[in-house]
């Protein structure tokens, strides 16, 4: 599956000519579908190029995964499946989203940890503050 | 010749930086300070020489630089660089030794020992640049042109960008200066907040200019209408600047209460080490990878050392010596202005953790190979923006919460009709807009509330708009009003340009007229025009009102292509207008048979020069209040005043 993948991915970038951005020619007929895709393409990072979507990106790897996105709408998929897919196949930082789980635990629990003190050290001092007055 | 004076001049003001520290008699290091400062601006003078007269002979303008380049960015050119931006940063980390030399009415004591740790920073830093990036170093064999010339820098946004970013960032080195020599003396009081006070502006001032503008840079540029990107070079800047923010609140808190002593330490010590950090991601190219970075480390880790003895060393002594400064007897009721501040400071110091973590891990994790992860703008949408928002809420209410004791019955009047406003607003928002978008209409009520009710502030300061008030209120109270409606302002720019967006991508060819939202656009022509360095194919695109037949602005994106540089560029065309603004860009059609149609890519960004309008105001309150403080000085002759400003 995931080897058909990359091979899929590559074949397409080797014969598409440089596709730049989302192209106008890349619109699906169904609205509701081509608005999930685009939610999509946004959310996929684009492999090559630093901190941009492949929505965003002229690289030809990012045409192809545009590419490979609407043909796994029009074939059904759902979104989830189509990012796991793609996370299998490049690893967890093609989305933009960070994945949760164990190693990026502390990413996601931090700043709620950090809130969390910082507001009862607040709270103290200011208690602290309002005696005697 | 000149080079080697540069160099020269830079080795000796490495030199004076050591007496500085060293000599422990204050006219001395006073007049190390200027020593120094007029030593590396000669030194900086004769790199921006170099660069202007094209002197190919010198190896770091020949890789930056090109003979071709207009005058004025072959001179910005000079910190379009690693070294010479190093050297700028040297040069502005003077500047302010000498500012903290000037300083009037500050203890000769404490001065002194101000400049001695100024010092051990630019003998930090000048060492830094000395021995590992030399910018003056020069080539045998010099090559017959530079190789330098990416037509995309060539900006004047651009260029002015990193001096706005880096008197921001180094600024607030005089800040950590002064909370040192507080530690060490064990003395802080609301004299030193009002030592402190005109450099924090000044650097926060800086910093709020700096990465607006960038951030326009990237909006025009770039070519794909976005402004923000949560990019690891953004997030470098925005980092000091939420904690400058909180340590500018806490300051005046201290200025005007003899409060938070401990806490504004910290936080002084804590964003001149977020300025280092943001060097660090840039300069060191751990952020294109970790192991590039360990590939090449010696920069990187020379900054990390650098950051690691300030910020390590200022840690430490103030472990073992903050229980000098705080007194902790200064009393207040939960209502009152200073749990409004501190509060405000929790949820900016948490978003700037929050920004710290995202763009931290995903190196932490590749250097201890747990992985590659990309922590993008979900990520910051998640968390920043619900720490951000209360904050926002605060903002608006504060001004009018009393010091020491704030009064409910008082405060709940003065309150509602700002409330009503945004709530009427809200309303509004929530039945005009298609989709029903939630967040969008909370943050836009958030957005509202912050702006009635900073002008309901300013009503009621002025006497209801009493002419003599209106003139007669401190600049600093302006100031203040200024900042906080310019973020009400901006926030409203923000959801517009990013909740109602509309993106449109067609091919057109001459003569062919499209309808983008409440837009028509028409294809005129497409013309073969010359720059001063570049061709380019000008297209001719009207706007006018949807079903109008009058435009109402000509455009003229370019396709250019700079033959020097072997490199393509899309120029955007905008217009701008209050409601929103058009942003057209054009790129070849690639799959033309007769390279007459081309791809054109539309954005329409409602409200988005409320973004813009709302940087400057923000920018332009931190000048007043930096105006407040020379016009008090100059009115009562400059006299040490004890009762503090009426910057709250």
């Amino acid at each position: 599956m995931i080897r058909t993948l990359i091979v899929m991915i590559c074949v397409i970038a080797l014969s598409s000519a440089a596709l730049a951005k989302t192209g106008p020619n890349e619109k699906l007929d169904d609205p509701a579908l081509e608005k999930r895709a685009r939610t999509l393409y946004h959310e996929v990072r684009c492999p090559v190029c630093d901190s941009q979507s492949v929505a965003d990106s002229d690289a030809e790897i990012s045409g192809a995964i545009r590419a490979h996105i609407r043909t796994r709408l029009l074939e059904g998929d759902s979104d989830e499946r189509i990012l796991f897919d793609l996370r299998e196949s490049y690893g967890d930082d093609i989305t933009m989203t960070p994945p949760v789980n164990d190693a990026t635990l502390m990413l996601w629990v931090m700043p709620f940890l950090i809130l969390l003190i910082g507001g009862i050290s607040a709270f103290a001092f200011i208690q602290r503050a309002g005696k005697e007055t | 010749m000149v080079p080697e004076l540069g160099h020269y001049c830079l080795i000796l003001a490495l030199v004076i930086a050591g007496v500085q520290i060293a000599v422990r008699h204050p006219y001395v290091r006073i007049n190390a300070a200027y020593l120094g400062f007029t030593l590396v601006l000669a030194s900086f003078t004769a790199l921006a020489y170099s660069y202007a007269v094209s002197d190919f002979t010198v190896h770091n303008v020949a890789s930056n630089s090109h003979s071709l380049k207009p005058l004025i960015y072959k001179i910005t050119g000079t910190w379009g660089n690693h070294e010479g931006s190093m050297l700028l940063w040297a040069l502005i980390l003077s500047l302010f030794g000498v500012l903290l030399a000037r300083h009037k009415d500050m203890p000769l004591f404490f001065k002194s020992t101000a400049l001695a740790v100024q010092g051990s920073l630019s003998l930090g830093f000048l060492a830094f640049i000395t021995f590992t990036s030399n910018p003056f170093e020069r080539i045998s064999l010099p090559p017959l042109d530079g190789a330098g010339l990416n037509p995309i820098l060539q900006d004047i946004g651009l260029a002015m960008h990193p001096p706005l970013l880096y008197t921001g960032y180094v600024g607030f080195s005089a800040v950590f200066a002064l909370a040192i020599a507080a530690l060490i003396h064990g003395k802080m009081d609301r004299i030193w907040a009002r030592c402190a006070k005109p450099y924090l502006l000044l650097a926060w001032t800086s910093l709020s200019a700096g990465i607006a503008l960038g951030s326009w840079w990237a909006y025009y540029e770039l070519g794909w209408g976005g402004w923000w990107f949560w990019d690891p070079v953004e997030n470098a800047s925005l980092m000091p600047w939420l904690m400058g923010t909180a340590l500018l609140h806490s300051v005046l808190v201290l200025e005007k209460r003899e409060t938070l002593q401990k806490w504004v330490a910290l936080l002084a010590i804590l964003t001149f080490s977020l300025s280092m950090l943001g060097t660090f991601l840039v300069r060191s190219g751990v952020l294109t990878s970790v192991h590039s970075f360990a590939s090449d480390p010696l920069r990187g880790m020379v900054i990390l050392a650098l950051i690691s003895v300030f910020t390590g060393g200022g840690l430490a002594l103030y472990a073992a010596r903050v229980h000098k400064i705080g007194t902790d007897a200064v009393r207040f009721t939960a209502l009152s202005r200073e749990t409004t501040m501190i509060l405000n400071n929790l949820f900016m110091i948490t978003a700037c953790a929050t920004v710290l973590i995202g763009t931290l891990y995903p190196l932490l994790m590749e250097a201890l190979n747990l992985g590659s992860i990309a922590v993008g703008p979900p990520y910051f949408a998640a968390t920043f923006i619900p720490l951000s928002m209360p904050a926002l809420i605060l903002m608006g209410a504060a001004p009018f919460i009393a010091w020491k004791r704030g009064n409910l019955d008082t405060l709940w009047p003065r309150l509602q009709p700002a409330l009503v406003i945004a709530l009427i607003g809200a309303g509004l928002i929530l039945i005009n807009s298609q989709q029903r978008e939630i967040t969008a209409t909370l943050i836009l009520f958030v957005a509202l509330w912050l702006g009635a009710s900073t002008l309901r502030e300013w009503f009621l300061a002025t006497d209801r708009l009493d002419f003599d008030r209106i003139f007669g209120l401190p600049l600093s109270h302006q100031g203040m009003t200024l900042s906080h409606l310019g973020m009400a302002v901006a926030v409203i720019g923000m959801v517009g340009s990013v909740v109602w967006v509309q993106e449109d991508i067609r091919v057109m060819r001459a003569g062919e007229r499209a309808d983008i939202g409440p837009y028509t656009i028409t294809f005129k022509k497409l013309e073969k025009t010359t720059g001063e360095n570049y061709i380019a194919d000008t297209a001719h695109i009207d706007v006018s009102h949807f079903g109008a037949s009058m435009p109402v602005a000509s455009l003229t994106p370019e396709r250019r292509y700079y033959p020097v540089a072997q490199q393509t560029t899309t120029e955007a065309a905008i217009r701008t207008s209050l409601m929103d603004d058009i942003y057209i860009a054009i790129n070849p059609d690639e799959m033309s048979k007769d390279n007459q149609s081309w791809v054109v890519r539309t954005y329409i960004h409602p409200m988005i020069a409320f973004l813009w309008a709302g940087f400057m105001m923000i920018a332009l309150g931190g000048v007043l209040s930096l105006m407040a403080r020379r016009a008090r000085d100059f009115v009562k002759g400059g006299e040490t005043v004890i009762e503090g400003s009426n910057l709250l």
